[in-house]
């Protein structure tokens, strides 16, 4: 278990108020609420796009919390995706291998792998802007794990396809996060991300963790 | 201090070293006379408020001409309007001076004169930016006022008036604050009875050399035009990408009235350019500074531009910090005669150094606007993918040399390109900080204070050749840097 602490801050009209909450070291943990329960702030906050004072996230005994955001070396999806528009599909995965300076050889091992899984062969060589909604939502995913994370944090990172693309789109992270082996944060307000995805379910509203429950 | 924070500073100290330079060198001993400095705040006041109100009235007209053309292939026209309404913004206020000078004979000098104008060069912005809000502010009422029968006199007063009136009060104070600080305009068209705080200070300097009474006029206006912009504050737009029916609103008077306004304006300028070429003869006289002049011109049309696209990547290097941001949304350029008359008293200005003093102080008079006129905009467009970028654990000379400049250099390339051709159409910077003609636009003021319009129309044409190529260069220049960056 990875374990975040203290995570307090207040908006002037609305709180994150997270004493303690538990994120597990393997599989998915599901931060689920309705809209304007605040997962898109802690999201943020854990990221470190927002600053908390006495935050702690402690992973692998390191305070991830103390650590400069690209030292903290996050695998992240944001339910804009915001891909770089100029960029091809395999530039913008290569992007975050070369930010984490990971060797150009071992990079290209991981990009051709998650090529396979994430049946992005058709498309690789092609700009970004041109992708259809699904394609652009892969070359995100890759774009995140590609540069070795700790950690990978979804955001909502559905929402912007219809449902037929949605059940595909789920079946292929479940495909990816489990050959990875890499812990993941998603962050979603629809009950069928729980249902396909979760192995851990906290339920936010108005700011506070008010259950936790493991799926077996 | 980091690196970034240490370029953050420098840019800021760039932007407010006028002010500290006069402020260090010169003791406030005397104080200007209250019925001098009373009057001159007077005619910039009253030049302002009349300036911003015709604007925002004519504006408001043309918006509502604008807006019948909404949907399908009509948007075309709209943008042709559009482009229409800028042009005599965009253009340096030479072109409009000389083009009121012409057709309008006899022309009334004065607080009249600078406020039509200002009036001239302003409505269309403010009917392009009006339009715009109509459309994202009120275009659903606007169709359920229509489906429901409602008048339009109706709508105007009941829904248009109560929604608009904050927007329209921040276009009025937008205007004001320009026409207050304008120096080129009343300069040119204020005679001696319309002379503003900015011709005062400009005054005060160059005939009197009471540098004492010019600092307090200048940091005087700066603090009002400073007030003035904390009110105009700009309001949070609501963005629909909707195409809205505002029939209720339409009113085809408003593109006669743009057209007709526009037609005479270009036929001030080609009456005076059959009377210049009509006396052809007398340019043999100015053949050979014409040739120099022209290369002058050229010269700090283009060392404008690369000042402009390398300031603009600056303020991109150091994006996005809340201070910073801030700091440039509040800044006002400050007076231009202050500025200039900083960069005079600096160091030597013979030789070559006009040449380098001038660009210099228009690049600090201009970046303001060009940051105002949308770079913001293009840089907060853009902080998703900072974000991300940053998370993902790319530093930031990563992020600007990979994510950014190919996004932006050509966008930093084309407002570099019109800060050079307004710097090749400026007079006021080059009067100040050079003894003698430098450039085209210089020769042209010269002989528009020496009443030969018509040459001064048709020298005038030359200017468009030089800004041309100015802006072509920048826009290579943008090209070039983009595509080596990634």
């Amino acid at each position: 278990m990875s374990l975040v602490e203290n995570l307090f801050k207040n908006y002037g009209d609305f709180k994150i108020d997270i004493p303690s909450w538990e994120i597990l070291d393997e599989g998915v943990t599901v931060l689920w609420g309705p809209s304007g329960s605040g997962k898109t702030s802690v999201f943020r906050l854990l990221v470190g796009l927002e600053k908390a004072s006495n935050f702690k996230w402690i992973f692998l005994n390191h305070d991830l919390a103390k650590m400069a955001v690209p030292q903290r070396r996050l695998g992240v999806v944001f339910q804009t995706l915001d891909l770089f528009p100029h960029m091809t599909a395999e530039a913008n995965i290569l992007f975050a291998a070369k930010a984490r300076e990971i060797p150009m050889e071992q990079a290209y091992d991981k990009l051709r792998e998650l090529t396979q899984v994430l049946q992005m062969q058709s498309f690789l060589d092609r700009p970004v802007r041109v992708l259809s909604g699904g394609e652009r939502q892969r070359v995100a995913i890759a774009r995140a794990l590609s540069g070795d994370p700790r950690v990978l944090l979804l955001d909502e990172p559905f929402s912007a396809l219809d449902q037929e693309l949605r059940q595909e789109s789920r079946a292929l992270i479940k495909r990816v996060i489990e050959k990875e082996k890499i812990p993941t944060l998603l962050v979603t307000h629809d009950p069928l991300d729980v249902e396909v995805l979760a192995n851990k379910v906290s339920t936010i509203k108005h700011g506070q963790i008010v259950e936790d429950r493991i799926i077996k | 201090m980091s690196p970034r924070n240490l370029i953050r500073f420098a840019l800021l100290f760039y932007l407010v070293f006028p002010f500290i330079f006069l402020l260090s060198h010169f003791r406030i001993t005397n104080w200007p006379e209250w019925s001098e400095l009373f009057w001159a705040f007077k005619n910039s006041f009253l030049q302002a408020f009349f300036s911003a109100f015709f604007s925002l009235v004519l504006g408001t007209w043309v918006a509502l001409g604008l807006i019948c053309f909404t949907d399908g292939f009509r948007r075309h026209y709209r943008m042709i309007l559009e482009v229409l309404c800028l042009v005599p913004n965009f253009l340096p206020p030479l072109f409009t001076l000389l083009s009121i000078l012409n057709f309008i004979d006899p022309f009334p000098m004065g607080i009249a004169g600078i406020t039509i104008a200002h009036t001239i060069i302003n409505f269309g912005l403010v009917a392009v930016m009006l339009a715009g809000i109509i459309e994202n502010k009120i275009g659903n009422l606007a169709e359920l006022a229509y489906i429901e029968g409602a008048s339009r006199w109706q709508f105007l007063r009941q829904v248009f008036l109560p929604i608009l009136k904050h927007d329209l009060f921040l276009l009025f104070l937008f205007v004001f604050a320009v026409c207050f600080g304008s120096f080129a305009v009343p300069l040119i068209v204020g005679g001696g009875k319309g002379t503003t705080m900015e011709v005062l200070i400009y005054e005060k300097i160059r005939l009197s050399s009471n540098w004492s009474e010019a600092v307090v006029l200048a940091v005087i206006q700066s603090v009002f035009i400073f007030g003035v912009s904390l009110l105009a504050k700009r309001g949070k737009a609501i963005n629909s990408d909707r195409i809205v029916n505002l029939r209720i609103l339409r009113m085809f008077s408003g593109v006669g009235i743009l057209l007709l306004i526009m037609t005479f304006g270009f036929l001030g300028y080609a009456q005076g350019v059959v009377e210049g070429f009509r006396q052809i003869s007398a340019f043999y006289e100015l053949q050979s500074p014409l040739i120099w002049n022209f290369f002058g011109s050229l010269l700090i049309g283009t060392f404008v531009g690369l000042l402009s696209y390398g300031s603009l990547l600056v303020i991109a290097y150091c994006w996005p910090k809340a201070w910073f941001e801030k700091f440039l949304s509040g800044y006002m350029a400050p007076s231009t005669a202050l500025c200039c008359f900083a960069f005079l008293i600096m160091g030597t200005n013979e030789s070559f150094w006009p040449f380098i003093k001038i660009p210099l102080a228009f690049n600090l008079l201009c970046l303001a606007s060009l940051y105002r006129m949308g770079w913001d905009g293009t840089l907060r467009s853009l902080e998703g993918q900072i974000s991300i970028a940053k998370t993902l654990g790319a530093e930031t000379s990563q992020i600007f040399k990979e994510v950014l400049l190919p996004q932006i250099s050509n966008r930093a390339a084309l407002f570099a390109g019109v800060a050079a051709v307004w710097a090749c159409g400026d007079y006021s910077v080059s009067r100040i900080l050079a003894h003698r003609d430098l450039s085209l636009a210089m020769m042209t003021e010269t002989l528009m204070s020496s009443y030969r319009l018509g040459m001064a129309t048709v020298l005038s044409l030359s200017l468009i050749v030089c800004g041309v190529v100015c802006f072509f260069v920048m826009i290579g220049v943008g090209r070039v840097f983009g595509r080596k960056s990634f």
